[in-house]
């Protein structure tokens, strides 16, 4: 059937995905015989979403036509920020931006140019492509630190796929674990009407997270209400229950994982052949196969691994050393955390502990959605690897209500090009923080270099839907960056305060007037995302802007000359088995799934073809491979010196269900429903205080102070607060005012001192802070 | 949904089990019905959080709308028949006979009419009734992120409504029960997290 449907009257019925939000949910767009959208809603024939549709999609034709919008190319008029601008064409835009950056790259170099985007939701691959053009970096200074980069590359590192955001088989869970994770209002279409089957099926629903105003906190057979950043030693107990009370899948764990590989003591390093066979692979790990009584090689078919095994070796070198499986150094590691001792740090009684792990582990099939409360942490490298080994060790991956890998997380790698060979010497990195598994410039740092010229100038920053004045920590510092550059290009839709600061301001398609594929989180199918209606004004797809730029700048890695030929390309690239203009036709098509899917016979895609565990790849890179009980690095445990002047420990980043980030405060039938930003701290700290409900207070950090409204509730420790990000923008229909300089911006207050080892994460989940009444002060 | 419409009597169930809050029907109900900023045919309260943290503690979300009663108080106040009722249970408002005089207003039980401060007349949920001419749902029970809403024929013992409800008999839930007004909207109560909270729906 095809993807359009005229009708008697002369208007048309246009099949496509919405893009307010990663879900991309299939939609129906009403088109009347003049070309005007009158209205959007979900399509049933979405397998995930099955007609659903959040109020950020309903409201397709509000944004389309909203009054604010950016229309025409604008350059800059004046000074910085000043507000001057001058519209021009899109050829002069781009033959003024093409000169500009040649110049710039011949005075300073390619790395002086930072390519950049906010979520992404499908330009991943192209900002990517545009840092590595030329084969010298470019930076991809994106928030990827935060979002999405984390747990997406440790499932890779330990499972070689990506199970634990679209691959939640929620209905077919019999447990149903939210980590962390807010998915019923962020990725609502396919996550609540699946989890409320469930439900009524018997499903049990577990929710950990600090908020008791998650929406399913309520309703959850258990709520654990974590200390924000504690979640490594909960994580450990329930790691320590499940463990000794045989709760794992003992087969899964022994046949599918590197839990029976052989590690010298001490040390913990795989014992390799190499080690104790002349001419022996160094590269061959080893487990004890019980049934010929010897070390063979852990990708050895036909074996009975020893998951308990532990003895003295004899290396070739003549020296003996004790070894034990990475089973047995994981059971020590949880043994010292006891549920009774996590609950002192976590804050979740053992009891409780106790029970949820019985619960998720006992489950025939349970599903873990993690996300950010885990991700945007200091330690999150532990917590999320962590996660991954309860997941695997209970034998839910692959599995039918459990985790499932999907296609798209597997085939994305080649689209953005191959890395520069110059990556590693001209990243930016600095003392904070290493970043041993994410190999690019820490966001901090990078914004540094525009400031300083140190380690080298950063000159330019160009970029597609980022808004880095709303989602980088401590927004002041990275204001007085983006005030140092010489070029500053942002594509948006409004304009938004990282706009208000550029020398070019370009106009961003809403995705009814663009063509695109949708298959990132689109689980196991991919879409023709065709636009509904032609493109307004001047405006152009981001995809759009990205080919085209790059085409005149560097045709030898952006050689489409179309929009279609790159689609073309991308869907070869990704193996998805259609070509663009049967996919537009069509609609929807289900892809190639990940080998994966059959471990059984192909196992998995990591170095031992195993479930990593023990992480080989992390060691190799210079991180550990077996996750620590670590603390964030700013909390009220790690600096209690600030925890002293600053107890509150705040929550940056908690979602609305009708805003996406720091979008659409500026949609008037939006704004109404939530019209200010407050901040949510308990009740007893408001009596404390004397702060009223609604009363305007501040909010303040070692980093900055911002204001809110108060919001007293009961639904959180008082140790801890919410508070809200992404409000800046006004909406002059309800006489709602904008908030400027960052004055109710969560990121004022967020800390750049401390960042993950591994993956240069900020703990924007874990600010220390406090409330301050005004007045007085 | 039957079709023949002389038995029909249309009712809608809201499983506050499912219900997440997410105002996907707010948005819904007021693009369908071009709502005016600043009134609202439908919304979802947050009730609660109340208790101590983090073992003691009610919340819920409530959608509230008109509940469509089979014993409309508002009919029985309005002076000129404005206000009624459809032979399927739907209860209108007839704008060209409102002189928004509001006695309606105040003899709702539900909070769920407002008058329009452009037109002067009384608005309110009109249970999408263009829509179930046409057999298709509701703006707000199509989008329903979580499906907690049915909309169906109370009459028919075999709709998808009639079988929710005779399959969820422990919590049915209807509002204000004491004023007599037999809404057509039933609630489920949640199956958790709500055990005292509930009962003060509508105070």
């Amino acid at each position: 059937m095809s993807s359009i449907t005229f009708k008697e009257d002369g208007g048309k019925i246009v099949k496509t995905n919405c893009f307010e939000c990663h879900a991309k949910c299939g939609v129906l767009c009403e088109v009347d015989k003049d070309g005007v959208l009158v209205g959007v809603k979900g399509n049933p024939e979405d397998p995930r979403s099955e007609g659903r549709l959040c109020g950020k999609g309903l409201s397709a034709p509000k944004i389309l036509y909203d009054p604010h919008r950016l229309n025409y190319p604008l350059r800059r008029l004046g000074e910085r920020g000043e507000g001057k601008w001058e519209e021009i064409s899109w050829d002069e835009a781009l033959d003024w931006l093409v000169d500009r950056v040649q110049k710039i790259t011949e005075e300073y170099g390619a790395e002086a140019i930072a390519y950049g985007q906010g979520t992404g939701r499908g330009t991943n691959q192209w900002t990517a492509r545009s840092g590595n053009a030329g084969g010298r970096v470019h930076h991809s200074l994106s928030p990827g630190n935060i979002c999405l980069v984390p747990m997406m590359v440790q499932c890779f590192l330990q499972y070689g796929m990506f199970p634990t955001f679209d691959g939640c088989d929620f209905d077919n869970a019999d447990c149903i674990v939210f980590w962390g994770a807010n998915s019923v209002w962020t990725e609502a279409t396919y996550t609540s009407g699946q989890i409320g089957r469930s439900r009524d099926r018997g499903a049990k629903l577990i929710v950990i997270d600090p908020f008791f105003e998650h929406p399913l906190a309520a309703k959850a057979d258990y709520f654990l209400g974590v200390r924000p950043g504690s979640d490594t030693y909960l994580a450990y107990a329930w790691l320590n229950v499940i463990m000794n009370e045989d709760l794992f899948d003992y087969e899964f764990t022994q046949k599918y994982t590197n839990a029976p590989m052989v590690l010298i003591e001490g040390i913990e390093a795989p014992l390799n052949e190499a080690l104790i066979k002349e001419g022996g692979n160094e590269q061959a790990m080893l487990v004890w196969d019980k049934k010929s009584q010897s070390f063979v090689e852990i990708h050895s078919k036909d074996i009975d691994e020893d998951l308990e095994y532990r003895g003295m070796v004899k290396l070739l070198d003549g020296q003996e050393v004790p070894v034990k499986t990475v089973w047995i150094g994981l059971k020590e590691r949880a043994a010292e955390w006891t549920p009774e001792k996590a609950e002192d740090r976590c804050w979740v009684s053992a009891n409780k502990i106790r029970e949820s792990a019985r619960a998720y582990a006992n489950a025939p099939a349970a599903t873990i959605n993690v996300f950010q409360g885990i991700e945007e942490q200091t330690n999150c490298k532990d917590s999320l690897q962590l996660i991954n080994i309860i997941i695997a060790i209970c034998g839910n991956l692959e599995k039918k209500g459990g985790n499932l890998s999907m296609p798209f997380w597997n085939q994305m790698g080649p689209l953005g090009g191959a890395e520069p060979a110059t990556q590693k010497e001209l990243r930016i990195i600095d003392e904070r923080a290493p970043g041993t598994v994410y190999g690019v410039s820490n966001p901090s740092a990078a914004f540094e270099a525009m400031r300083t010229g140190k380690p080298y100038p950063l000159k330019a920053y160009i970029m597609v839907q980022g808004n880095p004045l709303s989602w980088s920590e401590n927004t002041a510092k990275v204001k007085e960056s983006l005030m140092c550059l010489d070029l500053l290009v942002c594509m948006d839709y409004f304009m938004s305060p990282t706009c208000e600061l550029a020398d070019l301001v370009l106009p961003s398609t809403h995705w009814t007037e663009r063509d695109y594929l949708a298959d990132e989180v689109c689980s196991e199918w991919i879409f023709g995302q065709q636009k509904a209606v032609d493109a307004l004004y001047e405006r152009r797809s981001d995809v759009w802007f990205y080919r085209t730029f790059g085409n005149r700048l560097n045709p030898e890695w952006w050689p489409w000359e179309t929009d279609e030929e790159l689609f073309d390309w991308q869907l070869e690239q990704t193996h998805a088995g259609i070509t663009w203009p049967d996919l537009k036709e069509k609609w929807i098509h289900h892809v190639p799934q990940a080998p994966s899917r059959e471990y059984q016979t192909n196992g998995f895609g990591t170095p031992s073809g195993r479930i990593e565990l023990y992480s080989v790849i992390e060691l190799i890179m210079g991180s550990k491979p077996f996750p620590e009980a670590s603390e964030p690095k700013e909390s009220i445990y790690a600096t209690p010196d600030v925890a002293e002047e600053y107890p509150l420990t705040g929550i940056t980043g908690r979602r609305y269900p009708t805003y996406y980030h720091s979008a659409y405060r500026g949609i008037p039938h939006l704004r109404e429903l939530i019209p200010e930003p407050q901040v949510i701290f308990h009740t007893s700290i408001a009596k404390e205080l004397g702060i009223e409900y609604g009363e305007w207070v501040w909010v303040e950090s070692p980093t900055g102070r911002i204001t809110m409204k108060a919001r007293p509730s009961d639904g959180l420790d008082p140790r801890v607060c919410v508070i809200p990000h992404g409000w800046w923008q006004a909406c002059p229909e309800l006489g709602l005012p904008g908030y400027p300089n960052g004055m109710s911006n969560a990121n004022t207050i967020t800390s750049d001192k401390t960042y993950n080892d591994e993956y240069l994460t900020p703990g924007l989940r874990s600010t220390l802070c406090r409330v301050v009444k005004k007045g007085g002060e | 949904m039957s079709t023949n419409t002389t038995t029909v009597h249309y009712g809608m169930v809201i499983d506050l089990d499912k219900c997440t809050g997410c105002q996907a029907c707010s948005v819904a109900c007021k693009m369908e019905n071009n709502v005016e900023l600043g009134l609202f045919w439908l919304r979802v309260k947050r009730m609660g959080p109340i208790g101590k943290y983090p073992d003691d503690v009610e919340m819920f979300y409530f959608p509230n709308q008109c509940m469509h009663c089979a014993e409309p108080s508002c009919i029985k106040v309005c002076p000129t028949k404005a206000t009624y009722k459809t032979e399927e249970g739907v209860v209108l408002v007839d704008a060209n006979r409102c002189f928004g005089c509001e006695y309606c207003i105040w003899a709702c039980p539900y909070e769920a009419r407002s008058v329009n401060p452009k037109t002067k007349t009384v608005e309110k949920c009109i249970l999408c009734v263009h829509k179930l001419e046409k057999n298709e749902k509701p703006a707000c029970a199509y989008t329903c992120t979580t499906g907690c809403r049915i909309i169906g024929d109370l009459n028919d013992p075999k709709s998808e409504i009639s079988q929710v409800l005779k399959n969820n008999e422990d919590r049915h839930f209807t509002i204000h029960s004491e004023f007599g007004n037999e809404p057509s909207l039933v609630y489920l109560l949640p199956r958790k997290g709500a055990e005292t909270l509930c009962k003060s729906i509508g105070r």
